[in-house]
């Protein structure tokens, strides 16, 4: 027996040093991590336990847990949203923090578009240690955050030793870092990507990448790690599938100003079945074409006709047909529910019919070969003759001029004993359709390109649609025919009010009387105009004596107010303080392609006399200043379409870029020699971007 | 006789509207309670005054002698707060108004922020988590109602201009301190 070593403290001593070897052999993690403050978010940083000696490398994994319904952000969070960071300025040793992606996902939190992740993550981390270095130490912060209908910012404080000479693997780990690293897009050649334009118009880029094997169901996202564009938000793509070739739309927005991304540096991350892939791209100025853009789905089409109708109701066009009706609701409120019901409803059949003998009218049109557009009626001079005298005829009956009643039967006791006569309701609903339709209102115009391009029943289907939006107030009545009783009771002060509707249908009356002047000579415009308001003067006179003349005189002089700011949209000549306006070039394809090849911006301008949003888009954008001044410079052709009367160049040439209807704005020139299309309602900033891009080679 | 039978069945409607009214603030109240448990009872000391980005000075238990104050913590990385911020904007023409905003950049960057967004309630840069954490606030956005210096009301999530005005109305007229 060893007197000086016992047995058990050799087998102590033994015990001990084995302890300590296991003990010294480690895989180091954080554990767990969690805020008091904060529960639904778990943090936890480990490493495999694998160094890679050739670049100083160990493979580390983040997971992060977060309680259902809490998401965290990508790198390029969307429209809110920040991405996790990690401040490890305490650390030594360390070189450098890689922090992988995986391939996120889209949410919407309250209509907010955001990119991140749910539910259980890992980001694969790489930390290079300093070169000659055999231990290092990362401390520092990691800040989450974390967002449900509310959001947290959580700080979590990172403590990790690393000593290579007792790093051991840990088998789990590292299966669990592949796994993580799987899901992280591995950088692809950048010659997939055939297309990248940043149309600083548009405020739009446009990706085409191309795959091999084809793509299913990609989804992309969009970042830049410039720092100017750390605000800048990438919208969700609208993404276009054709075989092998993925195209690409990405609004891009900034709250305050975006910069132009002309020759920005971007990474494009797609994730497919079983593929994620980044692709480096770099943006060239272009034009983005919207025509290749697939088409939305029917009911979205069909959802903007039903908004663009309901929208009609408050363009300047119908406002007339309006009054005349709030004034008949008016008049209702002495009767019948039942009664008013019926009326309402009649007007909303006058409507949405209306609207489907045009849309019958271009089938015919098309089936016959004829050119077909909204609003095309108003080309034909006899339209416009039975419009004025249709419009003349409400105004005269409103004034009382007529002991007969005219359909629209504003006559009270005609109207509450119910005679069923509701035709004149009906009539008003055509008129107002009719009227109607030189507008053009927002959601309307895309909807009526995408009928006009489909089949026949779509057609009548998008139009019915219109109908229905436009008959909207109408039908709400018709459902709640009490609301009519919500107005004021008929009294003496209706008086004062019918004069008022009176002169907002001859208004009307006299801006459809000045388009006519396109069709006939300067002569007969006078003897028309001069004829009419003689006519309209007698008329009053006789009915209602010398006292009504001396109120309709009154009433005349507001008209000719009235009259002065109809001239004010249809001729500028009258106006002092808008310029002349520059001479114009009849628009040819010929025109446009010579200019463009001379090295010259080329701006389109198709517009009509009868066009309101024309009109508008003249007077607030193309005759003010800069874009005034920009379209008179020398090497700036100024070619013009006018489809107030039928042209058919015109049509093709519109037909040619895939719209029916005026306003249309184009823009050529060396640096885009397709064009950019405008919108339908002008900016002065985006005719001046749209004619500088065009500009620049 | 029959003008009296709809006046009934309105007075009827009248008292539901004002019994769920009156559930609805209720159960408010108690999630509110609930949910910010943490938040202190009264302005921590020290931090009753707070300097906004233009310099001017809030004292919070001065201003809340007359009347309620908002207190409103956000952030311009927070996604919610969108919808939450103009409810507040508009509060601020009735009821002085003050915000504080958790790490969301420099100065500089949170004026042409609430510039672009038309935001004209003061703002308090929180850049460092000071002044959060003295109210132990993590979560935006986060409305605060101090009165007398008490802080009798605190909501985390979203609120609407009527949930709002309600919580103010009530703690004006009724004074009900520490809920």
């Amino acid at each position: 027996m060893n007197k000086i070593f016992p047995l058990w403290l050799m087998s102590l001593i033994a015990a001990l040093l084995l302890y300590s070897a296991q003990a010294l052999a480690e895989t180091p993690s954080t554990g767990w991590l969690s805020h008091k403050d904060h529960p639904p978010v778990e943090v936890k940083l480990e490493l495999t336990g694998h160094y890679k000696a050739e670049r100083n490398l160990v493979p580390a994994l983040l997971h992060v847990e977060l309680e259902e319904g809490w998401k965290t952000y990508w790198r390029s969070p969307g429209e809110g949203g920040i991405p996790p960071t990690f401040d490890w300025s305490d650390s030594s040793n360390i070189r450098e923090i890689e922090w992988h992606w995986p391939v996120p996902s889209r949410y919407s939190i309250q209509g907010i578009d955001t990119v991140g992740y749910q539910g259980s993550l890992t980001f694969p981390l790489m930390i290079k240690l300093s070169p000659d270095t055999r231990q290092g130490h990362i401390s520092g912060s990691l800040t989450m955050s974390s967002c449900t209908t509310i959001c947290v910012l959580t700080d979590y404080p990172i403590d990790l030793r690393i000593n290579l000479d007792t790093l051991t693997v840990d088998s789990d780990r590292a299966f669990a870092f592949n796994q993580a690293m799987g899901k992280v897009p591995r950088e692809h050649d950048r010659n997939d990507v055939k297309q990248a334009i940043w149309s600083d118009a548009n405020q739009r880029i446009q990706l085409i990448i191309e795959r091999d094997s084809g793509w299913q169901d990609p989804q992309l996202f969009v970042h830049s790690s410039d720092e100017t564009l750390a605000d800048a938000t990438f919208s969700s793509p609208g993404i276009q599938v054709e075989g092998n070739t993925l195209t690409a739309y990405i609004e891009v927005s900034h709250w305050l100003k975006l910069p132009d991304l002309k020759g920005s540096e971007l990474t494009a991350t797609v994730g497919d079945d079983n593929f994620a892939a980044e692709y480096k791209v770099k943006l060239v100025s272009g034009t983005v074409s919207t025509l290749t853009e697939s088409a939305p789905p029917l009911w979205i089409i069909l959802l903007m006709a039903l908004i663009g109708g309901l929208i009609l109701n408050i363009m300047p066009c119908v406002l007339p047909v309006l009054g005349l009706k709030v004034q008949s609701l008016m008049l209702s409120g002495a009767q019948q529910p039942s009664v008013v019901r019926k009326q309402f409803f009649a007007s909303s059949l006058g409507i949405i019919s209306s609207f489907l003998v045009i849309a019958l009218g271009l089938i015919v049109l098309r089936w016959s070969g004829g050119s077909v557009g909204w609003g095309i009626q108003f080309q034909n001079p006899y339209f416009i003759a039975a419009l004025v005298a249709l419009t003349w005829l409400f105004a005269l009956n409103l004034m009382g001029a007529f002991e007969f009643k005219l359909p629209s039967s504003l006559n009270t006791s005609a109207a509450t004993t119910g005679d069923n006569s509701y035709k004149g309701h009906f009539l008003q609903g055509m008129l107002a359709t009719v009227l109607a339709t030189p507008c053009t209102a927002p959601f309307l115009g895309t909807a009526v390109a995408f009928a006009l391009a489909a089949e026949s029943s779509v057609i009548l289907l998008i139009f019915a649609a219109l109908g229905v939006g436009m008959a909207l107030p109408w039908l709400l009545i018709a459902v709640f025919p009490k609301s009519s009783k919500l107005l004021p009771k008929p009294g003496r002060w209706m008086q004062w009010v019918k004069p008022i509707f009176a002169i907002m249908m001859l208004a009307t009356s006299v801006w459809l009387t000045t388009l006519l002047k396109n069709f006939i000579s300067n002569e007969a415009f006078l003897v028309l105009t001069v004829g009419l308001s003689v006519l309209t003067l007698a008329i009053i006179g006789k009915v209602h004596g010398r006292k009504a003349l001396f109120l309709s005189i009154g009433g005349f002089l507001i008209l000719a107010a009235v009259v002065g700011a109809a001239l004010l949209l249809t001729a500028d000549r009258w106006v002092n303080k808008l310029p002349q306006d520059h001479q114009w070039q009849p628009l040819t394809q010929e025109r446009i392609d010579a200019a463009v090849a001379n090295g010259e911006t080329v701006f389109v301008d198709v517009t009509a006399d009868w066009c309101v949003t024309c009109q508008a888009n003249k007077i607030g954008v193309l005759l003010q200043d800069p874009v005034f001044t920009a379209l008179g410079q020398e090497n700036v052709t100024r070619l013009r379409g006018d489809w107030t009367k039928a042209n058919e160049n015109i049509t093709l040439y519109l037909k040619a870029n895939n719209t029916f209807g005026v306003p249309f704005n184009k823009v050529y020139g060396p640096g885009a020699p397709d064009g950019i299309v405008l919108p339908v309602v002008l900016s002065k900033e985006k005719v001046i971007n749209a004619l500088e891009d065009a500009r620049e080679q | 006789m029959s003008n009296s039978k709809p006046k009934t069945s309105w007075a009827k409607r009248l008292r539901t509207a004002a019994l769920y009214i009156v559930l609805f603030s209720a159960v408010a109240f108690v999630v509110d309670a609930f949910r910010n448990s943490d938040v202190p009872e009264s302005v921590p000391a020290g931090l009753a005054s707070l300097t906004d980005i233009n310099g001017e000075q809030y004292n919070l238990r001065e201003m809340s002698k007359n009347g309620p104050v908002v207190l409103y913590f956000w952030a311009t990385w927070c996604p919610i707060c969108p919808a939450v911020s103009p409810t507040v904007d508009y509060i601020g023409n009735y009821y002085p108004t003050v915000s504080v905003a958790l790490r969301s950049g420099d100065n500089e960057k949170l004026a042409s922020y609430a510039q672009a967004k038309g935001y004209e309630f003061p703002i308090v840069n929180d850049s460092l988590n000071r002044v959060s954490n003295a109210w132990q606030v993590s979560a935006t956005p986060t409305i605060i109602i101090i009165e007398n210096g008490d802080i009798v009301s605190a909501t985390t999530g979203v609120t609407t201009p009527p949930g709002l005005f309600i919580r103010l109305w009530f703690h004006q007229f009724f004074e009900i301190t520490n809920f």
